[in-house]
């Protein structure tokens, strides 16, 4: 049918098929068998206590081979025990299909305690022989409550298979049974089970697994508990049928009744011989020298074991004598017991696989495995680390072997456990009339007394026999001396003594002997054993260490937490991964709050060392295990790329931009934490690479550092490798020496004034900066432009910023003295650290030449068409500070910062250029001065007459100088040299401009005349340069009209930015000596008020005015002056009607009144002689308040007498 | 009795920008520069950071007479500063109590162009009584133009010559309100 269905298909379908059944081929090849290897490891079963309850059946099954009864709980385990009563199960089949757990709580046994039953975490001790628990040691109270007591599985004689389950818990005792185990009279075939936390009280024959156990086997078997055989009233009666023949000859004969006598170490209470002996006839019949007669006979031989009986028959006559035994008994008394982990008395028994771990006490006879045997059969791959006390004997592997003459083994077992009890053996307690036994491949590895206690009457044969303990050698020369290291080392087990691996349950099947586990620095253990593990690879721990191993690991590390075996544990199970070297103590793991639930394998992919710690909690107990240091290095080594303050460690394919300032250089380092740095190579390049296809071939091998010294773009590529060969990449940021450009630091607003070579200046000048940058492919956002000074700008400076390119100007005063701009002033001036650099953001800068005064510079993204073209002139007037030191060095220049703060833009360092600001002092003047010079003799002009006087004026302006080095004084800049020539009487007083029209001033045929202030104002009109001109003095006699006497021409030089009005008057002053010997000056009569410029405009702002006048006159007898108050009527020029007002309201000090609102103010005249000491002084206070915006006239009215003589208008303008 | 027909006229020219305290120096340094015959009138510098050193320049203008100030204003041009767009508008503001024409021409090219008679018809009074005129505003591109020139010619005219006229007192006042563009 199949091939029919085959030939319907298409090619097309067939491949289809054939690809899912390959596919699923494939997956139960090696799927399953690796799914295999982990059956049952995530085994967390909590299961339900047995309740004491006999079920009725077994879950399923029909107890043949290949359906056997399924017992899937503690009720139908208690149902097979009760079965057996009635049914020995031959040849028939069971397996356990869950874990069983017997009782809730866990049973142990100690000398002092007796038993303790631990429920809760409360400790009951429960009475011996009974299942009854209290709650205090002494038993007395109330019963608390009781434990599952089971009853031993009797006469098994079929095939029980425990599927790697556990039966936990298992409590069984009795005061009068001689046989207890959890099988007794075992007489079948036991494997793959665990028994754990058992508790077997009592018997003579004590096992855990088997009291005794004949042609049976067991394997695969793992006990762990307690077998504690009855120490009180062990008296057995041994009572040996002598079957003695018919006397035919009267002579002696021994009767062999050796292997009648009790086992070894049994204590002899006594022995007798009884019997009935009828003797007719005339004879002597002796018993072991004991004369008897007939009829019943009992002969005392003490406690002495016969090996033989005696019998000596004398004949006293020739007449028929016979004599006849009946009935003879030999007789034993003795005290005797046997426990052991597995079988306490063994029979023909193959035991293999199989663990003791359990605490086995005897009153006579102890052993791991097996307590005593006659008929011993096969032990191999057995250990014993259990507690081993047998008070006569004891022996880690078997107690006693005795009266074995078939051929028997022991092989590939050993003893780890110290047996501390006398007469006892590390394998064997004693070895008492046995041949052909063979011992191979074993070892004890303990303190205890000797590996082989006892050997009397034996034949052994040893070989590849190992031991530690140099006084154990006990009689037999064949066991080697080796140490325990070797009994943990892997090879030295599988290669001397034939150990061979475990590889999975499968394989063993077929390979029995396929099952040791080698864990790293342990004696190997048998994968039945319920020891946890945690398992890389093929490294095992299972153990808490705190002196590590470093192992390292190639790929990612797996680890999986499991027993031996990888089969079910009752025990819930925890990891905890630490990165830290230190291991960590009990104290410190039961503080972790952080363990992880373990279920399935872990895998670590990140390169690091770890320490994995388990946590695996039985019922009561927590156990700690570790791994050594797992070292799992699957990166290559850590890159640095040093670029100034930059690290690069990582590859990029995005890289940022880092902007240098100056040439630098790279430095390259590289450091693998586990491995050895095998090179280091780089790629420097201009562009943006991907590293995946880059061509290894352009990686140059690194040797010192990369000088970056060429401005535009760098990016440097480092290759490196460890040397178990992992690769890693890093690459640097892009790298661009590029930045703003400063033109030369200039002196001035208008540079071209200066040529110094050295930047010194007053501590009221002006430098001025010019920074552009320009570039393109840029986008940039969030950025902001930053003035950076080296010094703490003083404050008052003015800066000012243009920014050229958008026609844009902002200004900014430096508003304290704090250190408010990040300059870090308190840094130690060498501390390369801590830079002591100002930051001033263009965002505090004002917009200029805008009505919104509070318009800030606003910084702008550049991603429109990703070019940044800036230009900026940068001015600092120090014209306002006030300096206390000198600033040395000072530099400024401009700095793109992003949003961070960090540098994105800065101003090239080879163009920074620096000035000193030094202050002015008394001791240190640093301020330029004005000079003016002549090298003209001077002679004394005579104003009478004629003449010209030519005179050399040099007028300079001379700068301070710092260290040879002039001190530019910025004030003047832009500003233009004049003369100031007065003519001054010998008080010094300056002579009005009206009396000296006969002198002319003539500078380069340009003549020159007093202004209305009477000076001679004289532009040279060249700046601020050296200036030696020729002065004229002109002198026409005839308008003299000065008094005779001396008088002085005065000359000063200034400086001001017209050259006419002076900003600044020099001190130096030329004094030209002049006179007046015969003058036409005549007084005349005169009335004049003189009134100052500035009274002219007078403001309603300021509240007090005073107007002053300087009243003149002459030649009248009787003066007097009067005047009045006039308001203009309208304004506009068009019409200059004024009316009077009372000028009493509108002044302050009180006027002395006349008529008609004028006001007397003067009576005393003064003689005016050309001079103002002769004018007469006068002032008004003005109210303003009372005054309105507009024009107002003073009339002041001369009189002579009452005449009025003359009168003077003065018009001013209230604003 | 003498008769004074000078009159005294007080030019309180200030240039003030409407910024004032923000205006830098460069900028308007330059502010007015003259060619008038008469270099003693109106040399004043402009420099709106600093109103105290404003100059008062007084002139001595008789009817008949007429005088003429030139100044200009404009950006200092020099090595390191640039220039940046101003725009401007001049005012002149003035009692105007002496019966004078103020005239305000705007040079180009050597042509001169009135661009403002402050009369009392087309302009009003402020609040301080002052007669106030605006100019127009213009624009002072930092691309080309970096100095634009004015004339501010005052005239007493010659029928005024009487008394009544003499020793008048006026002022002038000029100010630049101006800011970049």
């Amino acid at each position: 049918m199949i091939s029919r269905v085959i030939k319907k298909m298409s090619n097309k379908q067939k491949i289809i098929y054939s690809l899912i059944i390959v596919f699923f081929t494939l997956l139960i090849v090696v799927g399953i068998p690796s799914l295999a290897k982990y059956k049952n490891n995530n085994s967390l079963i909590n299961t339900t206590a047995w309740d004491g309850s006999i079920a009725t059946s077994y879950s399923a099954g029909t107890g043949v081979e290949f359906d056997p009864y399924i017992i899937s709980n503690g009720a139908e385990l208690a149902y097979f025990s009760e079965e057996l009563k009635s049914n020995n199960y031959l040849n028939t089949y069971f397996k356990i299909s869950n874990d069983i757990k017997l009782n809730e709580g866990r049973l142990i046994y100690d000398e002092t305690d007796g038993i303790k039953y631990i429920l809760n975490d409360i400790t009951y001790y429960v009475d011996f022989y009974t299942k009854n628990y209290y709650d205090n040691v002494d038993k007395t109270g109330n019963i608390i409550g009781t434990v599952n007591l089971f009853n031993s599985l009797n006469n098994f004689k079929g095939v029980l298979d425990g599927n790697y389950h556990t039966i936990n818990g298992l409590y069984i005792t009795s005061e009068t049974k001689n046989e207890l185990g959890l099988f007794t009279n075992l007489n079948g075939s036991i494997s793959n089970l665990y028994v754990t936390d058992a508790l077997i009280y009592g018997g003579i024959y004590t096992g855990g697994i088997s009291s005794t156990a004949t042609d049976s086997t067991i394997k695969n078997t793992l006990f762990d508990g307690y077998v504690i055989g009855r120490n009180t009233s062990l008296n057995n009666n041994l009572n040996v049928a002598v079957d003695i023949p018919a006397i035919t000859s009267f002579n002696t004969s021994n009767i062999d009744i050796i292997n009648n006598n009790p086992l070894y170490s049994s204590v002899i209470n006594s022995t007798t011989i009884t019997g009935n002996c009828e003797i007719i006839g005339d004879a002597i019949v002796k018993i072991n020298n004991n004369i008897i007669t007939n009829g019943t006979f009992n002969i005392d031989l003490g406690t002495t074991l016969l090996d033989n009986i005696t019998i000596t028959t004398l004949k006293n006559t020739e007449d028929s004598v016979s004599v006849t035994f009946i009935n003879v008994t030999y007789n034993i008394s003795y005290n005797y017991s046997v426990s052991a982990g597995i079988v306490a008395n063994s029979k023909n028994t193959i035991i293999k696989n199989t663990i003791n771990k359990g605490t086995i006490n005897s009153e006579y006879v102890a052993g791991g495995i097996i307590g005593i045997t006659n008929d011993l059969n096969t032990i191999s791959n057995t250990y014993n680390n259990g507690i081993i006390n047998g008070n006569s004997i004891s022996g880690g592997i078997i107690g006693v072997i005795e009266k074995n003459s078939n051929t028997s083994t022991l092989e590939k077992s050993y003893n780890t456990s110290n047996i501390e009890k006398t007469n006892s053996g590390g394998l064997i307690g004693a070895v008492i009339d046995t041949t052909n036994l063979s011992i191979s491949n074993v070892f004890d590895d303990s303190i205890t007394s000797k590996v082989i206690y006892l050997e009397n009457n034996s034949n052994l044969i040893i070989s590849n026999a190992y031991y530690t303990n140099t006084s154990g050698i006990g009689n037999n020369s064949n066991f080697i001396i080796t140490t325990s290291n070797n009994l943990k080392n892997k090879d030295f087990l599988t290669t001397n003594l034939s150990l061979n691996e475990f590889i999975s349950l499968e394989d063993l099947e077929n390979n029995n002997d396929n099952a040791w586990t080698f864990i790293n620095n342990e004696y190997p253990i048998l994968f039945i054993d319920d020891i946890m593990t945690i398992n890389i690879d093929s490294y095992s721990w299972n153990s808490l260490k705190y002196v590590l191993e470093n192992y390292q690991i190639d790929n990612s590390i797996t680890f999986d937490i499991r027993s031996l075996s990888g089969l079910n544990t009752e025990k819930q199970i925890y990891y905890y991964l630490n990165t830290s070297t230190v291991p960590l103590s009990t104290d410190e793991l039961s503080n972790i709050t952080s363990w992880t639930e373990y279920n399935n394998a872990v895998q670590i992919g990140l390169t690091g060392q770890y320490i994995i710690y388990a946590k695996i909690v039985d019922d009561t107990d927590i156990t700690y295990i570790n791994t050594d240091l797992i070292t799992l290095d699957l990166t290559g080594p850590t890159i640095n790329i040093n670029v100034n303050d930059n690290t690069w460690n990582t590859y990029s394919n995005n890289p940022s931009n880092v902007y240098l300032d100056r040439g630098t250089s790279a430095t390259i380092s590289a450091i693998d934490l586990y491995n050895e740095v095998d090179e280091i190579k780089y790629y420097i390049t201009n562009n943006i690479i991907d590293i995946a296809t880059i061509n290894l071939n352009n990686f140059i091998s690194y040797t010192e550092p990369l000088v970056i010294d060429t401005k535009g773009n760098t990016i440097i590529y480092v290759r490196s490798t460890d040397t178990k060969g992992n690769v890693s990449y890093a690459n640097s940021s892009m790298l661009v020496y590029d930045g703003y450009s400063i033109k030369n630091l200039e002196i001035g607003m208008d540079p071209p004034s200066y040529n110094e070579t050295s930047y010194n200046i007053t501590d009221k000048s002006i430098v001025s900066i010019n920074t552009n940058y320009s570039n393109s492919g840029n986008n940039l956002s969030n950025i902001t432009h930053n003035l950076i000074s080296n010094i703490l700008l003083p404050v008052n400076t003015a800066i000012t910023v243009i920014d050229n390119v958008n026609t844009k100007v902002y200004k900014f005063i430096i508003p304290t003295s704090e250190d408010i701009y990040g300059y870090n002033s308190s840094c130690e001036e060498l501390n390369i650290s801590c830079k002591r650099l100002a930051t001033y953001p263009f965002t505090l800068f004002k917009e200029v030449g805008t009505n919104n005064a509070d318009k800030y510079f606003v910084e702008s993204d550049y991603n429109t068409n990703n070019s940044i073209n800036e230009d900026f002139t940068i001015l600092l007037d120090f014209s306002n500070t006030n300096i206390l030191d000198n600033y040395l060095s000072a530099s400024l220049y401009l700095e793109l910062h992003d949003s961070t703060g960090l540098t994105i833009r800065p101003t090239l360092y080879s163009e920074i250029k620096s000035f000193n600001l030094l202050k002015n002092s008394d001791n240190s003047n640093t301020y330029a001065t004005l000079n003016l010079s002549t090298d003209t003799e001077l002679q004394t002009i005579n104003l009478n007459n004629n003449s010209t006087t030519n005179i050399n004026i040099t007028s300079k302006l001379i700068y301070k100088t710092y260290y040879l080095n002039n001190i530019i004084d910025t004030k003047y800049e832009n500003e233009n040299m004049g003369l100031l020539v007065k003519l001054v009487d010998s008080s010094g007083n300056t002579i009005n401009k009206d009396y000296i029209k006969n002198i002319r001033f003539k500078i380069d045929s340009n003549e020159y005349y007093p202004t209305s202030d009477n000076l001679i104002r004289i532009n040279l009109n060249n700046g601020i340069n050296d200036t030696t001109k020729v002065l004229s003095i002109i002198v026409d006699e005839d308008n003299t009209t000065l008094p005779s006497g001396n008088y002085y021409f005065k000359i000063s030089n200034y400086v001001s930015y017209d050259g006419e009005y002076y900003d600044n008057l020099g001190n130096d002053e030329i004094t030209i000596p002049a006179v007046i010997e015969n003058n036409n000056y005549k007084n005349k009569y005169s009335f004049d008020v003189f009134i100052e410029d500035e009274n002219r405009i007078l403001s309603k702002t300021n509240p007090s005015t005073n107007i002053k006048l300087n009243i003149i006159e002459k030649d009248l007898n009787n003066p007097n002056i009067r005047v009045s108050l006039y308001q203009k009527d309208n304004f506009t020029a068009y019409d200059q009607n004024y009316s009077l007002v009372d000028l009493q309201n509108y002044v302050t000090n009180t006027l002395n009144s006349s008529l008609n609102k004028e006001y007397n103010i003067f009576t005393n005249m003064v003689q005016y002689d050309g001079t103002s000491n002769t004018y007469n002084y006068f002032e008004l206070n003005l109210d303003m308040n009372k005054f309105n915006y507009g024009g107002y006239r003073l009339v002041f009215d001369l009189y002579d007498g009452n005449k009025k003589v003359e009168t003077i208008d003065k018009n001013f303008i209230v604003k | 009795m003498r008769l004074k027909y000078k009159v005294l006229i007080i030019i309180f020219a200030v240039l003030i920008a409407t910024f004032s305290a923000g205006i830098t120096y460069s900028m308007f340094r330059s502010d007015i520069k003259l060619n008038s015959d008469d270099q003693k009138i109106a040399k004043f510098v402009v420099n709106a950071e600093s109103l105290d050193k404003l100059n008062i320049s007084l002139v001595d203008l008789v009817p008949g007479s007429s005088k003429e100030y030139n100044f200009s204003v404009s950006n200092t041009l020099t090595t390191n500063i640039s220039d940046v767009t101003i725009q401007y508008e001049l005012i002149i503001k003035t009692y105007h109590f002496v019966p004078i024409t103020i005239e305000l021409y705007k040079i180009e090219d050597k042509n001169e162009s009135l661009i403002l008679d402050c009369n009392e018809t087309d302009f009003k009074r402020n609040e301080l009584n002052e007669l106030t005129c605006k100019s127009n505003k213009y624009e002072l591109a930092h691309t080309n133009t970096n100095m634009d020139n004015y004339k501010l010619k005052v005239t007493f005219p010659i029928e005024y010559n009487s008394l009544e006229y003499s020793d008048l007192v006026d002022y002038i006042n000029i100010e630049l309100n101006s800011s970049q563009k």
